[in-house]
């Protein structure tokens, strides 16, 4: 076995950045000559012999995936080679930078490489000596050992949860438990599976009986499987869901962002018995760009301007290639994510009727596990993401990172429909956190506990030698999926996966034996009668998973906040720098250079995307997509968070955010029973006054599900909200990231939000604002706030109809929901996008932001009309769109190429800025 | 059996425009038909059964090496076919860069990184020049608008090149052509997507210029 490194420059005389292609070929060297043209365009680059010496004054960087992990690329090079007659083992890029080319360059040692002399490779291959199953007798453990136990084996169990595994020890007349069972059950049993927090506060139930109460006909399947779905038009079903992927993206922000969108989008493929993605959501929140309330993180963890950077190059690099419309995406920060940022993503889908609802597998199918091979990455991805982020994890060893593949992944989306649509498949179930025993193992459980599955897990195909059983079982390696294949069609199924070159493996059987067994023996073929044999990995009664303790949670009611903030009055002295302070935030800010990285017309069905204007820079509050070509039908999209509501107020800020994203469909004439929500908590589950803000949470927006008829029909929470660095632990803020989902008959008839015609008069309507608590101002100028008024004050379900009407009512030519910037920043926008200019009668009243309004544009001669017909939702004239472009208020016209200046410079200055490129990682 | 006006749409593992490019020819009044190019490539299918050909937009292969490299590879034996089977073909962003790749246009030009070296996806509006391409017939002057969607995107090299359309204000990429054409007028390419949302009056011009020369 021999490397072989091919050298590829561009053609340009003194190439800055060198490509090396490294080959590992068994055997005698061919003559690789023959790969040159394929591996370097004769028009461009050119292969050279050997690289520039290093000298004193002159070193280099070489980067490449380290041994652990292996390159995406490897699987289209070796295809390649092969075409061309050269038989490659592995293969790996690498990339070489001299001198000054290095400054800036981010190496994260968890999946990088750096040599910085010259490599000397073995073998591309990840190395490993299969460890030997172990097996530990839990029963002579002390509590103090074992509470040792589980954070020695990273499982983060309570002693009440590793005492409940010394009982099952003992029913099951047991001498020692394998690894392979703690493993199972240490994964299970996390917060991040489990969901122990919610289901000791009973938060889940309030969700789901609210959801039942309201009874929306529109609704098909609510928290019973991956996604949520909800009915569309013509026999067709539309679903979505949000995840979150917080602790590997503070480890490894490129990997955690990218396996962000990948593990969302595999919610969607795999739901019920398929579907289809057609548009991707994202919304990151990163620290705080300057160290000003955590100084003490300064070098010691990633700095959020590299988050941040990372997070956009990632979320390109995954959603691009996959081919599906990003719709909405918004960047922003607050010091409380400094230890741990919020990285959700979304995704929203399309099948039909008969694919819609979750599906069982019967007695006899066929575990098939397809896509991706099984390696070491993401290991304890699930237990970690619970127990919350430390150095000692961030120094562990390459296997916590998972690594993305959106290329595996794309051939699923085509392979995954032609199974629906054949009929092949009893359920499907995407491979997320805590691998085989999730995915297979979940899909075979049924309400009774019965059903059953067995597995041996020597069958499954690895990409690297030396796993141990439990990392086979638990590898949360991306881009594979578990399907229950009915044996009738499992030929036809086995030649889809390979039409699209997918590879597939049979692994087991769903049985009806009651158990979850795994077993490893590399003599026992896949057979229909497969049998435990070989080494006994795991054989449990599925009633065991259920039996987890919920320890007593404590909850603690804070103290109410008595301060009262004092804020600026603002008036004509210092409209202009409040102005600025508002357009100039991160959180609002122009950031059309990280949103036009993501392709947002793909597919061909894009109605209204996250961009629009004459200069296409103005982010959408609201995305629209025509789904089926030939049909006007359409699908919409909106979202809410603003972090600087819930540092005044968690629970008003839950209200806030609801009312806001239900507004941005309904004021552009969405039904408001034709929406579904979901929701995304992020809290620090360790602290008790966090679990009481997440309990009134709850409270509060499943009591606004019942008055607007609009039900959460999927969600997530994520517990584990606190990073701890340099001996201090920073917590984020108890928030909840509330999504909407509409449907519209006519997608033509939408309300966007570019203003039409010269002339017509801004009104807003809804409830009002008058404090500056919790605002974007009130952030830039640093008086953080006491108390968020409630924007409740007119009923919810009443306005939310009247507005509806409004939008039919043939009055109103554009309309943008009011929310972050208050309705300063809309009117800034809306000069910017239209071009025109604005006059306004008010100054101080620009700046609350009353979430739950909305800013509309009402013909000229209807303004009358509307304040009759509308008395109820409080309508008020905010000033006329006029021809000469500016904004003027109260008769000052202020300087707009200085607030478009400070709009456009935030973004790039925050993110790839001199001093943001400098501060480099830990 | 060749049937009318068939358009075969290409798919290689990682094509990912592949549904809206047949929406957009069935729309244009062709009889679009998907081929896999596995089955090209192991002879179960001959690339010539088509009135035209069109290889669509996506990243093949993952642009793991270069953009269009594996695709121009694998078919190195049967693009050429297409040629002198004299079959109008389009590339579309990655089809461009694979048509491009597959030296279809002879030696002297490229697809390279945008000047701005990320990926660009925004709205983009193209002057159709005066050029005997059959995929812009009778479309001389006019300004068409339909977005871009890519980061390799700028033509370049030495050689003279039938320029078929060029950027009107900004150009995604840096450079100044968005559509060349080779020296028969059968075959051409483009980086922006025609097929753009699936109906785009625009795009739709381009589609029924082709159509209407099978």
């Amino acid at each position: 076995m021999s490397i072989h490194r091919i050298i590829v420059v561009p053609k340009k005389k003194r190439p800055d950045v060198f490509k090396i292609i490294n080959l590992e070929i068994d055997g005698d060297a061919p003559d690789l000559s023959v790969l040159y043209p394929v591996l370097a365009n004769p028009e461009t680059m050119r292969v050279i012999d050997r690289m520039p010496k290093k000298t004193a004054k002159r070193g280099f960087k070489e980067v490449m995936y380290n041994n652990a992990v292996i390159d995406p690329k490897q699987e289209s090079i070796i295809k390649l080679c092969a075409h061309k007659g050269v038989s490659v083992a592995a293969a790996k890029v690498s990339y070489r930078y001299y001198g000054k080319k290095m400054n800036g360059l981010y190496v994260n040692k968890l999946v990088h490489t750096a040599f910085t002399d010259e490599p000397i490779l073995e073998t591309l291959k990840p190395r490993g000596v299969r460890q030997l199953m172990q097996r530990y007798d839990l029963r002579s453990m002390s509590d103090q050992e074992l509470c040792d136990f589980s954070e020695k084996h990273e499982m983060h169990l309570s002693l009440s949860k590793m005492k409940k595994l010394v009982e099952f020890q003992e029913r099951l007349k047991l001498e020692s438990v394998t690894d392979v069972l703690l493993e199972t059950f240490a994964g299970s049993w996390s917060g991040h599976c489990f969901h122990d927090l919610w289901k000791s506060l009973e938060l889940f139930k309030l969700l789901k009986e609210a959801t039942e109460k309201i009874g929306n006909p529109n609704l098909i399947s609510a928290f019973v499987d991956n996604a949520g779905v909800w009915d569309f038009y013509d026999g067709l079903c539309i679903l979505f869901k949000l995840e979150t992927h917080n602790s590997p993206t503070q480890k490894e922000p490129y990997g955690g962002q990218m396996t962000k969108l990948g593990g969302v989008l595999r919610d969607i493929f795999e739901n019920g018995l398929g579907a289809k993605p057609i548009g991707n959501i994202e919304m990151t929140v990163i620290g705080e760009l300057e160290r000003l309330r955590h100084p003490e993180f300064t070098g010691k963890t990633l700095t959020a301007a590299l988050i941040g950077r990372e997070t956009v190059r990632a979320i390109a690099d995954y959603g691009n290639p996959m081919g599906i419309p990003m719709m909405l995406a918004r960047m922003m920060s607050h010091p409380n994510y400094s230890g741990k940022p919020f990285a959700l993503g979304g995704s929203v889908g399309i099948t039909t009727r008969e694919a819609a609802t979750k599906g069982k597998p019967r007695v006899g199918d066929i575990a098939v596990l397809v896509g991706g091979k099984t390696g070491n990455d993401g290991l304890h991805g699930a237990t970690v993401s619970s127990g919350g982020i430390t150095e000692k994890t961030d120094t562990g060893d390459a296997t916590h990172v998972q690594i993305g593949m959106p290329f595996i992944e794309q051939l699923m989306m085509r392979a995954g429909l032609e199974l629906r649509d054949t009929g092949c498949l009893s359920a499907r179930n995407d491979f997320g956190a805590h691998g085989i025993p999730s995915a297979f193992g979940e899909m075979a459980k049924n309400e009774d506990n019965s059903g059953g599955f067995i597995c041996n897990l020597a069958l499954v195909k690895l990409k690297c030698a030396g796993l141990a059983n439990w990392q086979i079982a638990i590898s949360e390696s991306q881009e594979r999926f578990a399907h229950a294949v009915k044996p009738e069609k499992y030929a036809e199924a086995m030649a889809i996966y390979a039409k699209y070159g997918l590879e597939a493996t049979p692994i087991g059987l769903f049985t009806d034996s009651g158990c979850f067994q795994m077993f490893y023996d590399k003599n026992q073929e896949f057979s229909l009668e497969m049998k435990m044999s070989g080494e006994i990995c795991i054989d449990v009664p599925y009633a065991f998973f259920d039996e987890c303790p919920l320890d007593m949670i404590e909850v603690v009611e804070p103290k109410i906040k008595t301060d009262t903030m004092a804020h600026p009055k603002i008036d004509q002295s210092n409209v202009m720098d409040m102005g600025l302070s508002v357009v100039g935030h991160f959180d609002v800010c122009n950031q059309a250079k990280a949103i036009t990285r993501y392709d947002s017309t793909v597919q061909g069905i894009t109605w209204q995307g996250p961009l629009y204007g004459r200069n296409y820079n103005v982010a959408s509050s609201l995305a629209a997509l025509r789904p089926v070509y030939g049909k006007n039908h359409g699908l919409t999209v909106s979202l809410s968070f603003s972090p600087w509501q819930f540092e005044v107020d968690p629970v008003r800020a839950a209200e806030n955010a609801m009312m806001d994203t239900l507004v941005a469909q309904v004021a552009a004439g969405v039904y408001p029973a034709d929406i579904a929500l979901a929701d995304n908590f992020y809290t620090d589950g360790d602290d008790p006054e966090a679990r009481w803000y997440l309990r009134e949470q709850v409270k509060a927006i499943t009591s606004l599900s019942i008055k607007t008829g609009t039900p959460f029909m999927v969600g997530k929470d994520s517990s584990s909200g606190r990073g701890t660095f340099g001996g201090k632990t920073v917590c984020v803020l108890p928030g909840v990231c509330i999504t909407g989902m509409g449907k519209i008959r006519n997608v033509q008839k939408l309300l966007l939000h570019q203003w039409k015609n010269l002339g017509n008069v801004l009104m807003c309507v809804g409830p009002q604002a008058t404090q500056l608590d919790g605002s974007i101002l009130s952030s830039a100028l640093g008086i953080p706030g006491a108390r968020l008024e409630s924007m409740l004050s007119i009923d919810p379900g009443f306005y939310l109809s009247q507005l509806y009407h409004l939008s039919q009512s043939g009055m109103i030519e554009s309309a943008v929901p009011i929310n972050r910037g208050g309705i300063f920043l809309r009117l800034f926008e809306g000069v910017e996008a239209s071009g025109f200019g604005f006059e306004t009668i008010l100054c101080q009243d620009l700046f609350p932001e009353s979430f739950g309004s909305a800013l509309l544009e009402v013909k000229r001669d209807a303004v009358g009309d509307l304040q009759r017909t509308f008395p109820g939702i409080k309508p008020r004239i905010i000033g006329t769109i006029v021809p000469r472009k500016g904004i003027t208020v109260q008769g000052n016209k202020l300087n707009f190429n200085l607030l478009r200046a400070a709009w456009n410079g935030t973004f790039q200055q925050a993110l790839w800025g001199k001093n943001a490129m400098e501060g480099m990682a830990a | 059996m060749k049937t009318k006006k068939t358009v075969s749409v290409l798919y290689a593992p990682g094509t990912n425009c592949e549904e809206e490019t047949m929406a957009a020819v069935e729309l244009a009044g062709g009889n679009p038909r998907l081929v896999f190019l596995w089955d090209i490539y192991h002879k179960k299918e001959r690339i010539t059964d088509c009135d035209s050909f069109i290889a669509p937009g996506g990243f093949s292969f993952g642009d793991h090496l270069e953009t269009g490299v594996s695709v121009a590879t694998f078919l190195e034996d049967h693009l050429g076919l297409l040629k002198e089977a004299k079959v109008p073909i389009l590339g579309i962003c990655n089809g461009d860069q694979t048509l491009v790749r597959s030296g279809l246009f002879g030696s002297g030009v490229a697809m390279i990184q945008n000047k701005s070296k990320v990926f660009r996806s925004r709205p983009s509006r193209h002057r159709v020049l005066p050029s005997h391409c059959v995929w812009t017939k009778g479309l001389k002057g006019r300004v068409l608008s339909f977005p871009s969607a890519h980061g390799y995107g700028r033509f370049a090299g030495d050689g003279d090149l039938n320029v078929v359309m060029e950027y009107v204000g900004a150009s995604p990429n840096g450079g100044k052509i968005a559509m060349i054409t080779d020296d028969s007028g059968l075959i051409a390419v483009l980086m922006d997507h025609p097929e753009r949302p699936y109906d785009n009056p625009d795009g739709q011009l381009i589609f029924k210029s082709g159509m209407s020369t099978i």
